[in-house]
């Protein structure tokens, strides 16, 4: 056990090293998010409303979207599926499980500084634009906070799951950045699902990837009422024990293929 | 008068070659699917959903049609390519030479620094990229082409080559920072992110905005200014405009490269 | 007229002093101590054309900054400098052309592409007529024997290989000045005979002057018959290489392998000890001494093996400092 906090913490400092080039990210990520403001500006002129949302809400969820995306974020999956190439896990197989604990605590060191940052700067927001935030009650926090610890769960998880393509696949390159946008997507990163026309809505609604973005920061917003909080929140933990148990299948699947090629 | 016309003949002979010899190399990794990965596609399509998310709760944007605004989208990604595969690519490669101190190979070399450090590969992969886009750009040409003035073909044409002229100069000059600062990369990430803004039609934007994104940062020159011209919706007077910034761009590169270059060797280690 | 005319030469770096830990890096972000490093520090030569000449000096001591000086890349902050009677940091493309400067580790050959490639695009940017190149590349490509690998990609080379290729593709355009900054670091042994072996010949045939740094005795003793060494910026000595054999480098050290404990202070007092780590001893033994040393320590202390080096350069040039005078 000792290890996976040594790991944690290993990784945990090396993430604190790019803060540098995390606030330059940062900024960066500012100007896209002005345009999407402006267009949407232009949208609600004529419009005070829209799928149940004012600009007013809309900014909000921008704002949101802009802070947590990038924390919502395909990183890990890549890593492990170089290992898979390179035939480096031979080291693991003695320990399959470990494997994974080893990744997850990668994962949250990696993740956790990023998340507490984000986090920080969603309050300071708060308290800078209260035009646009009104500080969200006790429970909305808290169900917010639930719902944003199962995204990161389900990111985890899924990250995993796709790498594990790598048994199979020689590069996974090929396609990560385009599952990396349709996740995005589908997860709400560009525009509120609300919006979506024709059949994407109720498909987006379908996925699991809404639970990523979209449905915490509705929670946070107050847009989705106690009831449908809690089932929100149990149907992805159900998406996660699904996914759990798909990754167990094609882990165990990989690591036979991975044997039979004889790395 | 000779002389240059046989520099010139140099240049673009040396240009040939190394336009070969990016292709070689290109052609020396295994040609994986990251060429024409399905990146492109996914992204064209979640912008154009967009698109069609945003038109169908209003009927103009910015004073723009759906398809002028896809017309927009089509030529900003397709110029983007170019710019990125002629001199972006080599632009990035410079900071990171000034960096390690390989920019001394350059400056050993019996040729114009400034052009070897632009031109040097031509990087070819965004091949998919640039289909994708030229195909986005061809399929809402047809749907525009009614609003298209032959006319104003010339004035189209001088418009994305001042682009060209623009855009380089104007991420030369930050790269160029690279003499100063170790890492000027985020300058040049950060102009491919405001640029964002000419993605857009500009009338969403406050004329101040524009006004800035005009003269100051003209990142409007690199796609906008050309389509709003071909589209007729673009006064002639952005033609001079263009030239005026070429004149101004030109002379700023040309005095901070000098500055840089003598910085450089002057304190080289 | 000299090929090379150095006067007074002055370079030097300013560096800002960082303190460690993390209050160092926060002062140091408010106020920054700086002092000169003097990478050259008024130094004077002349090199003929033709000649062959050897820059030593431990590592840092302005062998490099002085090239680079010499090559149109650095600004001297004092002094003078005429290179074939241009002054390098103008780098006017007739002064290019007819200079090379080959750096160790860093090389212009294009990584994914075969050298030959690398070599075309030379002829092009030196303008090198069609007919001499073809000449010189055939010349440089049997005298190197790399026949074989010009149409191989350079990240598949060999280090040995790589390093004869950087020397084609510097050669190409038939430079009058040729500068090699470490041109054998990282090679082994063979191949650095190989390159050693190449250079003199080049120089011979092609009266090209060469100016060659090193901080390997080996190659400075096979190439050069006149020597500079550099220490802490300062041009110390400036002549042939047999005096400075003679007169400074006038041991060997004598490695002995051990197999037995002895007593260190017994051994000091009867052989000159350079150092004794157990199971290693080092004798620092003048050069008249070597067999008679040598013999008596196989005699007295139980030796498991033995080997005879060169002094290193850093001893010789320390000894250049303690005491002893130059003149």
């Amino acid at each position: 056990m000792k290890k996976y906090w040594t790991v944690f913490k290993t990784e945990f400092q090396k993430s604190s090293e790019y803060r540098l080039e995390f606030f330059g990210h940062m900024i960066m990520g500012l100007f896209t998010f002005a345009v999407m403001v402006f267009v949407f500006r232009a949208i609600f002129q004529g419009n005070p409303e829209i799928a149940g949302y004012t600009f007013s809400s809309v900014f909000t969820y921008l704002v949101m979207t802009k802070f947590l995306h990038p924390a919502i974020r395909w990183n890990v999956a890549r890593l492990l599926a170089d290992e898979i190439k390179e035939g480096r896990l031979s080291a693991y197989l003695l320990k399959p499980f470990g494997v994974l604990r080893y990744w997850f605590s990668l994962f949250w060191a990696d993740r956790l500084v990023d998340i507490l940052i984000r986090l920080s700067l969603i309050v300071a927001f708060l308290v800078l634009l209260p035009r646009y935030f009104s500080f969200p009650g006790f429970g909305t926090t808290l169900s917010f906070g639930l719902s944003l610890v199962l995204a990161l769960f389900l990111n985890f998880t899924f990250n995993i799951l796709l790498s594990l393509f790598a048994f199979w696949v020689t590069d996974i390159r090929l396609f990560s950045t385009a599952i990396d946008l349709a996740v995005g997507f589908f997860a709400g990163a560009l525009v509120p699902l609300d919006f979506l026309p024709g059949i994407l809505k109720p498909a987006s609604f379908f996925l699991p990837f809404q639970y990523l973005l979209y449905f915490p920061i509705r929670v946070f917003q107050g847009a989705v009422g106690p009831e449908q909080t809690w089932v929100g929140m149990l149907i992805s933990l159900g998406w996660l024990v699904a996914l759990l148990i798909l990754l167990d299948y094609f882990w165990r699947k990989g690591i036979k293929h991975y044997e039979a090629i004889g790395q | 008068m000779k002389p240059l016309v046989s520099e010139i003949r140099r240049y673009l002979r040396l240009w040939r070659l190394l336009l070969r010899l990016s292709l070689s190399e290109m052609l020396m990794f295994r040609i994986n699917g990251l060429l024409f990965g399905l990146a492109p596609i996914v992204w064209a399509a979640t912008v154009l959903i967009f698109l069609g998310v945003i038109f169908s709760k209003v009927k103009t944007l910015g004073g723009w049609s759906l398809w002028e605004t896809v017309f927009l989208l089509g030529v900003s990604e397709t110029v983007f390519v170019v710019y990125w595969a002629s001199f972006l690519i080599n632009l990035r490669n410079f900071i990171n030479e000034v960096r390690t101190g390989r920019f001394d190979q350059s400056l050993l070399k019996p040729i114009n620094s400034r052009f070897l450090v632009s031109f040097r590969t031509l990087d070819f992969t965004l091949l998919g990229s640039f289909i994708n886009s030229l195909a986005i750009f061809v399929v809402s040409l047809a749907k525009v082409s009614d609003q298209i003035h032959f006319s104003r073909l010339p004035g189209f044409l001088f418009l994305l080559a001042a682009a060209y002229a623009i855009c380089y100069l104007f991420h030369f000059i930050f790269a160029s920072l690279a003499f100063w600062v170790v890492n000027a990369r985020p300058f040049l990430d950060w102009i491919f992110e405001i640029a964002d803004f000419g993605h857009y039609p500009a009338g969403i934007y406050p004329p101040s905005l524009r006004m800035f994104f005009t003269f100051f940062i003209p990142i409007l020159f690199f796609g906008y200014f050309p389509t709003a011209f071909l589209l007729g919706r673009l006064d002639n007077l952005y033609l001079g405009i263009a030239i005026l910034l070429i004149l101004a761009l030109s002379i700023i590169s040309r005095l901070v490269w000098r500055a840089g270059l003598q910085r450089y060797q002057s304190a080289s280690s | 007229m000299a090929a090379i005319s150095v006067k007074h030469l002055k370079k030097y770096y300013r560096v800002h002093q960082k303190e460690p830990g993390l209050l160092g890096s926060l002062k140091s972000l408010v106020q920054r101590k700086y002092f000169n490093v003097e990478a050259a520090n008024d130094v004077s030569f002349e090199i003929k054309e033709g000649e062959l000449v050897g820059f030593i000096g431990p590592n840092g001591a302005g062998k490099t900054t002085t090239l680079k000086c010499l090559s149109g890349l650095l600004y001297p902050d004092a002094g003078e400098v005429q290179v074939l009677g241009f002054n390098p940091w103008d780098r006017k493309q007739t002064f290019l052309k007819q200079i090379s400067l080959v750096m160790g580790q860093k090389n212009q050959l294009w990584w994914d592409l075969p050298p030959i490639e690398t070599f075309n695009l030379n002829k092009e940017i030196y303008e090198v007529p069609d007919a001499q190149y073809k000449k010189t590349l055939d010349e440089l490509v049997q005298l190197l024997e790399v026949e074989d690998v010009l149409k191989i990609q350079v990240r598949k080379l060999s280090l040995g290989q790589r390093m004869k290729c950087e020397l084609i593709a510097a050669l190409l355009h038939s430079p009058k000045v040729l500068f090699l900054d470490e041109p054998t670091i990282g090679l082994d042994v063979v191949m650095q005979k190989k390159i050693r072996d190449f250079i003199k010949e080049y120089n011979q045939k092609h009266q090209a002057t060469i100016i060659l740094t090193s901080h390997y005795m080996g190659d400075v003793e096979e190439l050069c018959q006149r020597i500079m060494i550099i220490d802490k910026g300062q041009l110390v000595f400036d002549g042939q290489l047999s005096e400075i054999i003679q007169k400074y480098a006038d041991h060997k050290l004598v490695s002995l392998i051990l197999n037995q404990a002895v007593d260190p202070k017994v051994v000091a007092k009867i052989f000159p000890v350079k150092e004794f780590v157990y199971p290693k001893l080092v004798l620092m033994v003048k050069r008249d001494q070597i067999a008679s040393t040598t013999a008596r320590a196989l005699e007295q202390l139980p030796v498991a093996d033995l080997s005879i080096e060169e002094a290193a350069i850093e001893d010789i040039i320390r000894e250049l400092f303690t005491g002893k005078d130059y003149a």
